[in-house]
């Protein structure tokens, strides 16, 4: 709260001391858009229990908003605010999915270097940091490795971040690494990890660090690769010790701290008007618990990837075809998760966009979980359809 | 009538056909605010680094004002297609995921092309573009790509 506080005193700060920022602010840049979604599903609910209705639910609509005040070729402010009701899993009140200040010293016609401070969205594969905006999203949901349970997680970070770009005699080279804290404001990574709320104990901040490495090279257009690092953790120290009972730790639980290492491979390549997208995650993690019988850790290595191909006839129509897995615990394939999706995208116009998306899934590993949820009752095998309308300016 | 001079007739018909449709080649004049004597050249790739916003300043260090039109405007549509070699639609995808990831402004969107004339003369170191029919004076340049498509 503090950081968004000093962001926007900053902001106004220069607004209103400069003659000059007044005429400035013409050039302040506002983007935004709206969306509406509707979801149906069969056999398993999908972020509320409403989607099993006969009827769906249309409770999924998203508003964000984009301000970019560039002082100079040097200097910019850039903040976005996101209201996004999301079934049971997010509630529309607004967030600030980045708020930062840029700084840019190196510039030449073929490379560009700087950093950037506040909350920084988290470079994390070809679409997280883009993912707010239902336009830049492949269908209308992410594959699975985007975790769209852990979405604030995964988004953004407050701290800070190094970027260079350069185009160089064989092709182009971008590389952004960052490090920060990320405050976890609802139960979403207690869901995740123990689906439930744990009683007496909260996940309250997260330490993050990582980089991406992206390379397009020149000698064939249209492909590039990347590497994307994200490593984090965070404690739980519970104000009540926690009685436990497992294979993994018996006794009373103080506190546990919660670490993951995530890798990421990506490949793209654009061949006239077909795209082909694959990516592959690995992620190695580990809970280590301290209480009454001493400290115990247990190992958690999970995986996944996706293949994706997306047709673009005309400009203003895309079709997808994606298999995805996902393997949460990869020692234990009972719980594991894939899914086909077939999904399409219209334009009615530049602003105006309708994309729709159905998906058989066989597996729950990636559902979202949420407050009222029945885990006992969900089924292996299980469809889902998604249809969402959105204004973008 | 032979195989051969119903091939004849078929290529012809499609050479005329290919001849006969109105070429959108020098629709498009691409032009600059360098108070520069002489011509200025980009490469193809230079020119979609100005326009996907990752080159800031010229090479003598003059920060770049990017100007576009509309993403519905006609003219818009040939600069996309003649000169950044892409559509509209993947222009603006471009566009909003440099912008809603942060890392990004977005160009300086105009209304039309007595507002982007306007602009361009009344703006050191802009760059944007006008119809071929549009007559400038000395205070602009215009600009010619080289190089491969990237």
């Amino acid at each position: 709260m503090k950081l968004r506080n000093i962001l926007f005193t900053s902001l106004l700060l220069c607004i209103s001391s400069s003659p000059q920022a007044h005429e400035d602010l013409e050039e302040l840049s506002v983007k935004g858009f709206v969306s509406q979604a509707y979801f149906k599903s069969t056999d398993n609910p999908y972020a509320t229990n409403a989607t099993l209705n006969e009827g769906g639910s249309f409770n999924f609509r998203e508003l964000g908003l984009n301000l970019n005040w560039e002082v100079n070729h040097e200097l910019r402010f850039a903040t976005q605010v996101l209201s996004r009701q999301y079934g049971n899993v997010s509630n529309g009140s607004p967030i600030f999915d980045l708020a930062l200040i840029d700084y840019s010293p190196v510039h030449t016609l073929n490379e560009i270097a700087g950093i950037r401070i506040g909350r920084v969205k988290t470079p994390y594969g070809i679409y997280n940091d883009s993912r707010d905006l239902p336009s830049t999203r492949p269908g209308v949901l992410l594959p699975s490795i985007y975790f769209e349970n852990l979405r604030d997680l995964m988004l953004s970070t407050d701290g800070g971040s190094l970027y260079f770009e350069q185009d160089n005699d064989h092709g182009h080279l971008a590389v952004n690494v960052y490090a920060g804290q990320r405050d976890l404001e609802d139960k979403s990574l207690e869901y995740k990890q123990f689906y439930a709320d744990i009683p007496g104990g909260d996940f309250k901040k997260l330490n993050k660090q990582g980089l991406k490495v992206e390379w397009s090279p020149f000698s064939l257009p249209g492909l590039s690769f990347a590497y994307s690092m994200l490593n984090w953790d965070t404690d739980l120290v519970f104000s009540t010790p926690f009685p436990l009972s497992s294979q993994y730790y018996t006794g009373t639980v103080n506190s546990t701290k919660l670490k993951t290492l995530h890798h990421l491979l990506s490949a793209q390549y654009q061949l006239r008007s077909l795209t082909f997208t694959a990516e592959w995650m690995k992620a190695d993690g580990s809970l280590n618990v301290k209480g009454s019988s001493g400290t115990g850790k247990v190992n958690i290595e999970s995986e996944g990837y996706f293949l994706q191909a997306e047709w673009t006839p005309v400009p203003r129509l895309t079709g997808l075809l994606r298999y995805e897995a996902y393997k949460p615990y990869k020692n234990h394939s009972s719980i594991d998760s894939n899914a086909i999706t077939l999904a399409g995208r219209w334009y009615f116009n530049p602003q105006w966009l309708l994309t729709s998306q159905y998906s058989w899934h066989e597996g729950i590993a990636d559902i979202p979980t949420y407050e009222g949820i029945d885990f006992s009752n969900l089924q292996e095998s299980w469809a889902l359809f998604a249809l969402q309308l959105t204004y973008q300016f | 009538m032979t195989k051969h001079t119903l091939y004849f007739k078929i290529a012809l018909l499609i050479s005329v056909l290919i001849m006969s449709t109105p070429s959108k080649a020098g629709d498009v004049q691409l032009l600059c605010n360098l108070n520069s004597p002489t011509e200025i050249t980009l490469s193809h790739l230079q020119l979609k680094r100005i326009y996907t916003m990752k080159t800031k300043v010229w090479p003598d260090g003059t920060p770049i004002t990017v100007y576009t039109l509309e993403t519905g405007n006609p003219l818009h549509k040939a600069f996309a297609q003649e000169l950044l070699k892409t559509d509209i639609y993947q222009l603006d995808r471009i566009w909003n995921r440099l912008t809603f990831s942060g890392q990004s402004k977005p160009p300086i969107i105009l209304e039309n092309e007595t507002e982007m004339l306007e602009n361009l003369k009344n703006t050191p170191g802009s760059i944007g573009y006008l119809s071929s029919k549009v007559n400038i004076d000395h205070a602009l340049q215009t600009i010619q790509i080289s190089g491969p498509q990237q």
